[in-house]
């Protein structure tokens, strides 16, 4: 069968039609009568992406039996799915079409008519060749495991396990410490509405440990993880002793392995010892958790106590968010127990992001407690240095101070983001994908992150978050649903291979490994996402990246430079 | 050389960063010269400096790398 090139030139409406001469492309394109021996089908067509225009297209691939396409139209990034999609309904192998972007990168961003149509014909002509060197590629559709892997026990991790069962999801909890709960298990009481945190949280705990499709493994870490979405092979390991190893498999994986508080100890501005009488808030949680009442080391209430805003802000370079909160919870908890305790909150910012906020902080005032803005503030003991907001300085003695201290990432974050291949923020933190767009999925396919992990969150933000992960992994993971992994992936040509391993090295996905027997190196397809960063470091030239290969590349740099 | 002379810049362009961002000049609506010929790569790093080379053997006037 000869070959037959169809080149559809999409008018977008007037978005092209007007700063492209249509007519003028379609006399020069005619004049390419034989060209290379191929048979060309040039047409256009007013908006190929419409109902009418896809249908018209499918047509002509089928009716010109049409072995290549090219698409004179907008960004793939707008409809390069579209056509494929087009392409998919007919015999045409859809990795034999190719989209030419005339819209964005010519119509317009060119003023003058005559300019842009020489280019829009240069970079048709450019994407004409290069589809001649493009090679069929077929899906290969892979079994997917449904089931689920949390790391970490805490409210987002309990969370997201329940969210996940309660559609029948087998779930791995792994917690490190020995019981569920986190930091929340900590809390006295929760905001706004001061229910009892233990009650909740007792109720998820008891949940969890009656759901016969969420399988809890407490003393335990994450000891090795290899694999894709819909595939990964765990192992996680018993760290109470026996140091047991269990495996596991899962195809996807949820962190919400929280965080941990900034030392106050480590700041300079706080010169304070041991036995000082300095708690940070949860400190104070746990004490009031235990007694219901605030009492100093020697077993006395203290007369007067200091709150002081963002410790430790200046130093991480972001705000916590929830820490003006849960100090105004304090200072109201210290003042319904013993009203005559003197409180006074020394802030800098007074940060009241919720709808319930400035109720509450009313409602705090109302109860006796003192507020002082200040700019800067250094601890000795009990002792506040601090500068108002006139610039006076000014001295607090106090009997106890709590500290409202930045939130920091938990201490095993930079371990688990090496192992998992994921990025992290400047702050320490977990990086998800797109904070607006995609806010609890990483640059690992399969893998979110939720809770403290991901940043400074509260316990609503870690509930909405755990939600979404759940969210996310029933519409990604179906059960008996295969996945569709990346096509235009990296292959090493086995013959040409030598084994230097350079490319592992620069795999940014950990697609890479090597092959001890054969004494080369093998692209997981799985993993690929075909950026091609191993094809140009490879010595021996062994590698290409299908849909991406030399030639195709070659060839649209050469035509567009004809 | 003639005055209409337009060179020829072939631009290599990541399907992640830049050739996104050079969608988004479009949609802005803003200019740049029609020397610009845009090469889409699924990364800056699958750019072999033999590409170079080759664009530059068949006439190329400049290259651009955006990634």
């Amino acid at each position: 069968m000869s070959e037959k090139i169809g080149i559809y030139v999409c008018e977008c409406g007037p978005n092209i039609a007007s700063k492209v001469d249509i007519e003028k492309i379609m006399q020069e394109l005619a004049k390419l009568e034989d060209y290379k021996n191929k048979e060309l089908i040039i047409k256009n067509h007013k908006l190929l992406c419409s109902v009418k225009g896809k249908i018209f297209l499918e047509n002509e691939i089928n009716e010109n039996n049409l072995t290549h396409l090219v698409c004179a139209a907008c960004s793939p990034r707008d409809h390069d799915t579209t056509f494929i999609n087009v392409c998919k309904k007919t015999k045409l192998n859809p990795y034999l079409y190719q989209m030419v972007n005339i819209r964005e990168q010519c119509a317009w961003i060119i003023p003058d008519k005559e300019e842009a149509t020489s280019k829009a014909i240069r970079m048709i002509h450019a994407g004409m060749d290069r589809v001649l060197y493009q090679q069929p590629l077929e899906e290969k559709p892979l079994d997917s495991n449904p089931d689920v892997l949390i790391i970490g026990g805490g409210i987002a991790g309990m969370e997201a396990a329940l969210t996940l069962a309660s559609k029948n999801r087998s779930v791995y909890l792994v917690e490190k410490s020995e019981e569920l709960g986190g930091k929340s298990a900590k809390l006295k009481e929760l905001l706004p509405r001061q229910c009892v945190s233990l009650n909740t949280l007792r109720r998820k705990k008891s949940e969890i440990q009656s759901n016969r499709y969420i399988k809890v493994f407490t003393n335990t870490i994450l000891d090795s993880i290899v694999g894709f979405l819909g595939n990964f092979e765990i192992v996680i390991k018993n760290v109470n002793g026996s140091g047991n190893t269990t495996e596991l498999l899962a195809g996807a994986v949820v962190l919400a392995t929280g965080f941990n508080l900034t030392d106050v100890s480590s700041l300079n501005s706080y010169n304070i010892k041991k036995e000082d009488e300095v708690y940070n808030a949860l400190e104070i949680e746990e004490m009031l958790s235990a007694n219901g009442k605030i009492t100093m080391r020697n077993g006395n209430e203290p007369g007067k106590v200091a709150l002081i805003h963002c410790v430790g802000r200046p130093e991480v370079g972001y705000c916590s968010k929830i820490c003006c909160d849960y100090l105004l919870k304090i200072a109201k908890l210290i003042k319904d127990h013993s009203p005559k305790i003197e409180v006074t909150e020394l802030y800098k910012h007074m940060c009241l992001p919720n709808k319930h906020d400035e109720d509450f902080y009313k409602l705090v005032k109302q109860k006796g407690v003192n507020f002082m803005k200040i700019k800067n503030a250094n601890v000795t003991g009990t002792t506040i240095n601090f500068t108002d907001i006139t610039d006076a300085k000014k001295k607090l003695n106090v009997d106890m101070v709590i500290v409202g201290t930045a939130m920091i990432p938990s201490s095993d974050t930079v371990k688990l983001a090496e192992e998992l291949k994921l990025d992290l923020h400047e702050t320490g933190f977990f990086q998800e994908a797109h904070l607006k767009i995609n806010p609890v999925s990483t640059n690992t396919d399969g893998v979110f992150v939720i809770g403290g992990a991901h940043g400074p969150v509260g316990i609503t933000e870690s509930m909405l978050q755990a939600q979404a992960a759940a969210g996310k992994i029933f519409t990604q993971l179906i059960p008996g649903q295969k996945i569709i992994p990346e096509i235009k992936v990296s292959e090493i040509l086995e013959a040409y291979c030598t084994g230097c391993q350079t490319c592992l090295d620069v795999c940014g996905y950990g697609a890479i490994y090597f092959d001890e027997d054969k004494g080369i190196s093998v692209v997981n397809e799985a993993i690929c996402r075909g950026c091609g960063n191993c094809v140009g470091s490879c010595p021996s030239g062994s590698i290409r990246t299908k849909h991406f290969t030399n030639p195709q590349l070659y060839q649209e740099v050469k035509e567009a430079l004809r | 050389m003639s005055k209409n002379y337009t060179p020829k810049i072939i631009s290599f362009l990541c399907k992640w960063c830049s050739y996104t961002g050079a969608d988004l000049a479009g949609i802005n609506r803003s200019q740049y010269p029609t020397a610009i010929l845009p090469i889409k790569v699924m990364c800056s790093s699958r750019v072999d400096p033999v590409f170079l080379i080759k664009a530059y053997l068949r006439g190329a006037d400049g290259i651009l790398v955006g990634g």
